[in-house]
């Protein structure tokens, strides 16, 4: 701005901006004064609690003959106190999907419908008054419990448990000191060893989003922090025997299932008969497989794909273009000149739409994890659509692989996924073609550097890491360059609303550390007197 | 050339494309925009209060510092300070559709012992008012620990607004600042900020920051633990090696007497647990006490330091003039020359044994234990500012234990360079007589000249504490 | 021995350096930052900033940051994310000029925002071009078809956003809808649903505030003074429900409570309405009103200044300043660009007040013509139609309109009841 040549360069910028943008816009108004106003509407409220982020499925190790689905929704849930908590919406159904015969219809639907027991009455927004330290304590003020149905093979839904408690939203050591008992008091067992559980936990997803500059024409330079670390999710995890969801209830001959959860709410109407439409339902998100979403589907068809069911997927033909001629490897060629591997790309096609098998006429040589390879499919009924599918005969792995089936262990994604597979790295791996040709690419190994998650797992039902409970964004977690760093304001924004609310490490630590600084001072005077004592001791020693 | 014409081209275009001349407040024309500038000093606060209003807010009202002094609230430990305006200043300028901007310009300042402190500040001034709300804080002659406050102002006074579409106009409108005792602004989080000055020279002082860096930094590693230990060994004995801790008092007393490197090596340990002992016991003063100030207390402890060695020289002097001349040092000659043919340090256990039956027999030569211990603690009672410093800065951060081990290695640092002085005043007086075959006459003089030495050198580092106070 | 010194060093030295390693281990020992209060809209808003500071390529990301400054500008009726949303979603469509419906739809909204209805009707079309299943674009749509109106056509794209994303953003503007077309129980029902969906405070404050003006608009006091509370308690800074409230204090008799609800709104936005409302007020209690005129004359002239057009507020300014001619002109040119029942509405007042009551009659019947349940807009037809000398309908309009609510207004209700006295003696 001083010298002449930068202002150039900043009109010059400023100028193609605005030749770039096009004069359509020019007349639209003042940049910053409102005109009398009219009625605006929230428009992109955000709606996280709907949106499904990441789906698990997996034999459960410590646990034979059951598999567990984990499924989760509201990504980036900070753990925040004061009015910011995090429940599942009351006007929505979430629902876990199992297709065992390939036709990508739902053989098993498993359904979760969320109910708020609301004290606060109208006067206060705390989520709770007091240290909570069980799901009924009086001092949680807001709390929710689920129904939970299930319906097999198109059958009429069956409850199967009302009224269950769901874990809250962990909104900082003082109102919850202990979040392990909430945990363990939320995790319920039903009838057919049935394990389920709802409510918070760790984002179990490890990435660094800076691999998403992949897409975008940038390379992996700097990337290895886990951008997820820190933030929460919500969860619902549940554990059935394979004779629930095997084909036939015979998990021996028919070993593969397909999964995929959804969120729906309750069709509305404005025209005609006005209101909410009985029983029909939109579905407002879906998820499979992981990263479909920014991997996969075009941007552009992003809310078609989400809206319709698997078993319209192939009618589709721009989402099987996009897998069988990815533009992510083109990407990844002009950046590191690794070719990309010649379309049609039929190795993607089986591991996003068909699963591994010999008998769809894919070119991986395996029969892995395809419903083709179901004793008792039809294969005349089979369809490609895009679902998280689980041979639940492979044997679990001593000695999990976090790059799955790429690295021989058959246990991992792409064959369902466990909560410590790097699908980051799998999937970069994968569209590079290292399915097809049993070899990394070297240059790409190393993915985004973020391994594993920052929460270690656990060893049983539900897995999932305890949510976090410090801030994200605060100093502490944030290794100090929190405020002011930038110069930027949104550090300033965050710190804004600290001060006055974080005791500081001064002002809480002063009594602890005056007595330890009283104890060393008396403990250095102690040694003194000790030493002078024995030195004089000594000293005055008669000699022999 | 091309450069201007490039700037011509854009400029039409910018006036073809952009709606009208006259340019809205960059942040509406709603918009109260404020900025505090809060400066800590030891004994005062002060506030560069600006205040830049779009154009509706000053067709609404003109506000005056005596409005936003009462609104601009400030308290120290929850004592509300109140405001002297020391300076105002209102100016309109042009603005959109012919009508006027103003700014509001305050200085308030306030007396207030901040020395170590919780600072409360509270913006309440036309707070339902939209706009870039800024607040910032420096300090000098005392420290903000970890202070969520930048030092400079991102919008240049309210001059310039950064247009970056990464980040949302900020709303600080309220902060809690910790004050520490000690010179300097900054805390860990103000990387920008100029680092407190260091009190040792050369080397000495960026180890020192270097310390202080480690100390403050929020994820200590074993490696990084580690090497701070290390590193305030080194400062320790540095430290010790300034001047004004009396070593050459001390060597001169271990040379005159009949000194052995056992009574250096007591000296050391006194040194030690003293400073060490002596800075926790500041450090506690400090961290509990409000408004006391560590100038006056160093400055006072360097005067009973002073005072003490010249007791000692003292008391010296008036045991040489009482004790029966010449016995002692004829004795003490061969034990010497003993010593220095074994030239082993394992011998000294010997030498002792020998020496200890000599003393009872022979008088005062030898070194009186309550004179060592005086030395000792004469040289640790002045605490190495920087080990103070970085005791505060490990508390502030909830470390207290690695701050007291981090004094601890001062202390022993300290301990190692006075120990090694007298070692080796030791070693060099052993070998004098041996060489230069003094005579008797000057080596029977040479307890009195040490004496007057001490009693010299502590009342002249008594009266240099005294003035500084 | 002198080895035994030696190790006695060492041993000591190891123990205070392995003490400094211990002491030293990243256990972060400060202890943990109390939380920190942060709604929900800046969260998603420092998300964005910090991804799109790792990933400066991501155009989606910069289309969300874009319309997450435009619910912040709208939440906060602070206009300095204006420029910040228009900057980010133009940024989006550098990086990525074809295919980006997220950019145009954005664009779109911001366009409403400024009053462009037409352009942003344009931008919406755009948008659904490339993406037809963009739930977003159809928001767009919605509220541009409605401000220019096109009452069917606003209807569909309503229809067809809660078909694709049911959730707050559709079923507040379905609530509209069916508000306009007098659908008021379906209205207040669906708004509910709305209520029930919202988290964020902003949002929950934004359902009670229309719950209110639905129950005041049918003249049910105690239900809009409950919806009222309870929105501020939600969000205390909500511009709207202050608004309403003072129309509540007023009616209640209490103008000084009614003007220190406005002086809220008038403090933080200073906006052509709000100061008119205040200056009408400050009329009703017998004060002078002359320096809220002057500042909402000022708010106007920056607005225009600043290349704006607003000829609804330009109407509405010179009404309130006794150029009845002057507004009916004004009021005449917005209609000329939007064919919406609130320009209606004011083109048939201030003709009316221009002495025009034959050419104000269709005007009127225009802004009636959904069947909107309005006490205002009644008193409105009343007013024109009996100076038109359609007794009936007057008779008609202005007992529908002090049924509806016999303190709609405390300048107006007295006249429409002295009207209707004449009318019907």
């Amino acid at each position: 701005m001083t010298t002449p040549t930068r202002a150039g360069r900043r009109w010059r910028a400023t100028a193609a901006a605005l030749v770039a943008a096009g004069v359509a816009f020019a007349g639209l108004g003042p940049g910053t004064s409102s005109a009398s106003s009219h009625r605006e509407a929230p428009l992109v409220a955000a709606d996280p609690a709907v949106d499904n982020t990441d789906l698990y499925a997996f034999v459960s190790p410590e646990r034979a003959g059951y598999v567990t689905f984990i499924a989760n929704w509201q990504p980036f849930s900070e753990p925040d106190g004061g009015p910011n908590f995090y429940p599942f919406a009351t006007d929505a159904v979430y629902t876990i999907n199992v297709d065992n015969d390939g036709d990508a219809k739902a053989d098993a639907v498993f359904r979760w419908t969320f109910q708020n027991i609301d004290r606060r009455g109208g006067d206060t927004f705390l989520y709770a008054n007091g240290p909570v330290t069980s799901l009924d304590d009086e001092n949680l003020l807001f709390r929710q419990t689920y129904t939970l149905e299930s319906s097999f093979h198109g059958e009429p839904f069956k409850t199967r448990v009302t009224g269950a408690p769901v874990a809250p939203s962990r909104v900082g050591k003082a109102t919850m000191p202990d979040y392990g008992k909430l945990r363990a008091e939320a995790d319920k067992r039903l009838p057919g060893g049935w394990n389920v559980y709802a409510g918070q936990a760790d984002d179990p997803f490890f990435l660094d989003l800076r691999v998403f500059d992949l897409l975008y024409g940038g390379d992996l330079s700097g990337v290895g922090r886990d951008t997820l670390a820190g933030y929460n999710v919500n969860s619902i995890a549940l554990q059935v025997p394979f004779s629930d969801v095997a084909l036939k209830g015979d998990a021996k001959r028919n070993p593969v299932i397909g999964i995929w959860s959804t969120t729906e709410r309750a069709k509305t109407r404005v025209t005609g008969q006005v209101g909410p439409v009985t029983g029909e339902k939109v579905q407002v998100s879906r998820l499979g497989n992981p990263l479909v979403n920014e991997v996969v589907v075009p941007a552009s068809l992003k809310d078609a794909f989400n809206s319709i069911s698997p078993d319209k997927d192939a009618g589709i033909p721009a989402v099987v273009a996009r897998v069988t001629d990815p533009e992510l490897p083109k990407l990844i060629e002009s950046v590191y000149k690794v070719p990309a591997p010649a379309a049609p790309r039929n190795d993607l096609v089986e591991i996003f739409l068909t699963g591994i098998t010999t008998k769809a006429g894919g070119p991986i040589k395996a029969d892995l994890n395809s419903q083709l390879d179901n004793a008792d499919v039809v294969a005349a009924n089979f369809r490609p659509a895009e679902m998280l599918r689980l041979n639940l005969g492979v044997p679990v792995a001593a000695q999990p692989n976090r790059l799955g089936v790429l690295a021989g262990d058959l246990q991992g994604f792409p064959n369902g996924r466990r909560l410590t597979d790097d699908v980051v790295d799998i999937a970069v791996q994968a569209v590079e073609g290292a399915a097809q040709t049993g070899k990394l690419v070297e240059a790409l190994a190393a993915g985004d550097k973020v391994d594993a998650n920052d929460n270690a797992f656990g060893g049983e039902f539900p897995y999932l890491a305890l949510p976090n409970g410090v801030s994200v964004n605060s100093p502490v977690s944030k290794g100090g360059s929190a405020a002011g760093t930038s110069g930027g304001s949104p550090s300033a924004t965050a710190a804004a609303a600290q001060p006055d609310t974080t005791p500081s490490a001064f002002e809480s630590g002063t009594g602890m550390t005056a007595v330890a600084v009283s104890t060393s001072a008396i403990a250095a005077g102690l040694g003194t007197l000790l030493f002078v004592g024995w030195w004089r001791r000594r000293r005055g020693q008669p000699q022999p | 050339m091309r450069g201007l014409l490039l700037v011509c081209c854009a400029a039409v275009a910018g006036v073809f494309l952009w709606p009208s001349g006259a340019s809205a407040h960059p942040l509406g024309n709603f918009s109260v925009n404020q900025l505090g500038a809060l400066t800590l000093a030891p004994d005062r606060v002060t506030v560069d209060y600006v205040a830049d209003l779009a154009e509706l807010p000053t067709l609404q009202s003109a506000p005056s510092c005596t409005a936003v002094a009462p609104a601009f609230r400030v308290t120290v430990d929850g004592r509300p300070l109140s405001w002297t305006i020391d300076r105002s200043s209102f100016a309109y300028s042009p603005g959109a559709a012919g009508l006027r901007t103003s700014r509001l310009e305050c200085s308030l300042s306030a007396a207030a012992v901040v020395g170590s402190s919780t600072v409360e500040v509270t913006n309440d001034f036309l707070a339902d008012r939209i706009g870039w709300h800024e607040l910032t804080a420096a300090a000098s002659g005392v420290h903000l620990v970890d202070s969520p406050l930048p030092v400079a102002s991102a919008s240049d006074g309210l001059r310039s607004y950064p247009d970056d579409l990464l980040s949302s106009p900020p709303s600080v409108r309220t902060a809690t600042l910790h004050v520490a005792p000690g010179g300097g602004t900054a805390g860990p989080a103000l990387s920008s900020a100029p680092p407190p000055p260091s009190v040792l020279p050369g080397w000495a002082g960026r180890a020192e920051l270097t310390l202080r860096g480690w100390v403050a930094q929020r994820e200590l590693t074993p490696w990084v633990g580690f090497l701070a230990v290390l590193l305030a060994l080194t400062l320790g004995a540095a430290h010790a090696a300034l001047p004004g801790h009396g070593k050459t008092v001390m060597a001169a007393y271990l040379a005159g007497r009949a000194g052995r490197p056992r009574d250096a090596l007591a000296v050391g340990a006194t040194v030690t647990l003293t400073h060490t002992g002596g800075v926790l016991l500041l450090g506690l003063l400090l961290t509990s006490l409000a408004g006391l100030a560590g100038e006056t207390v160093l400055g006072w402890l360097g005067v009973t330091s002073g005072a003490l060695v010249a007791a000692i020289g003292l008391a010296m002097l008036l045991s040489r003039r009482g004790a029966p001349h010449g016995t002692g040092s004829h004795t003490h000659g061969p034990h010497s020359h003993s010593h220095h043919e074994h030239g082993h340090s394992h011998d000294h256990d010997h030498d002792h044994g020998h020496e200890h039956g000599h003393e009872h027999g022979g008088g005062t030569e030898r070194p009186s234990r309550l004179a060592v211990v005086g030395m000792g603690v004469a040289g640790g009672l002045v605490p190495s500012p920087s080990a103070l410093v970085v005791l505060l800065g490990a508390v502030a951060l909830g470390r207290t234990w690695f701050g007291v081990l981090l004094v601890l290695a001062y202390g022993i640092g300290m301990a190692a360079t006075l120990t090694a002085a007298g070692l080796l005043l030791i070693r060099v007086r052993d070998r004098w007589p041996a060489r230069l075959r003094l005579s008797d006459r000057l080596t029977g003089l040479a307890p009195t000249g040490t004496a007057a030495l001490v009693l010299l050198v502590g009342s002249a580092l008594a009266v240099r504490s005294l003035v500084t106070l | 021995m002198r080895v035994r010194i030696v190790l006695g060093v060492v041993l000591a030295a190891t123990l205070l350096l392995g003490l400094g390693a211990v002491l030293g281990r990243p256990t972060g020992g400060a202890p943990a930052a109390a939380p920190a209060e942060r709604p929900q809209a800046t969260n998603r808003l420092a998300a964005l900033q910090e991804r799109l500071r790792a990933v400066p390529g991501d155009w989606t990301a910069w289309a969300a940051l874009g319309e997450a400054y435009l619910e912040q500008a709208r939440i906060s009726a602070d206009p300095a994310y204006y420029p910040k949303a228009e900057g980010a979603l133009r940024r989006s469509l550098e990086v990525r000029p074809d295919g980006n419906a997220d950019a145009l739809a954005g664009l779109g909204a911001l366009a409403n925002a400024r009053h462009d209805f037409a352009g942003a009707r344009t931008l919406a079309e755009r948008a659904l071009a490339v993406n037809a299943w963009s739930d977003t674009a159809y928001g767009v749509l919605a509220d541009a078809e409605t401000q220019l109106g096109h009452p069917e056509a606003a209807t569909a794209a309503v229809q067809r956003m809660l078909d694709l994303r049911p959730g707050l953003a559709s079923y507040t503007r379905g609530s509209y809808d069916l508000e306009q077309h007098g659908k008021r129980t379906e209205a207040v029902a669906l708004m509910r649903l709305a209520l029930s969906t919202a988290t964020a405070p902003a949002d929950v404050a934004f359902c009670h505030q229309h719950l209110g003006s639905l129950a005041w608009a049918a003249g049910d006091v105690a239900t809009a003074a409950r919806h009222v509370s309870l929105g501020l308690a939600a969000d205390p800074g909500a511009v709207g429900l202050w608004q309403l409230k003072a129309k509540l204090d007023a009616a209640a008799g209490d103008l000084t409570l009614a003007l220190s609800s406005l002086d809220k709104v008038v403090a933080r936005t200073p906006t052509v309405d709000a100061l008119l409302d205040r200056a009408r007020l400050l009329q009703a209690a017998g004060e002078d009103p002359s320096s809220s005129f002057a500042l909402a004359r000022a708010a106007h002239a920056l607005f225009t200044a600043n290349g704006g057009t607003d000829d609804l507020g330009a109407a509405s300014l010179a009404l309130a300043s006794g150029d009845a001619a002057g507004a009916a002109r004004l009021a005449l040119a917005e209609w000329d660009r939007r064919q919406f029942g609130e320009v209606a509405d004011m083109v048939a007042w201030t003709l009316l007040a221009a002495g025009e009551p034959g050419a104000a009659l269709p005007f009127a019947r225009r802004a009636n013509a959904l069947g909107q349940v309005d006490a205002t807009l009644a008193y409105h037809y009343g007013m024109v139609a009996h100076a038109a000398g359609l007794k009936d309908t007057a008779l008609v309009q202005l007992r529908l309109a002090l049924a509806l609510n016999p303190t709609f207004s405390p300048t107006d209700a007295p006249i429409a009841v002295r009207t209707l006295a004449a009318l019907e003696s």
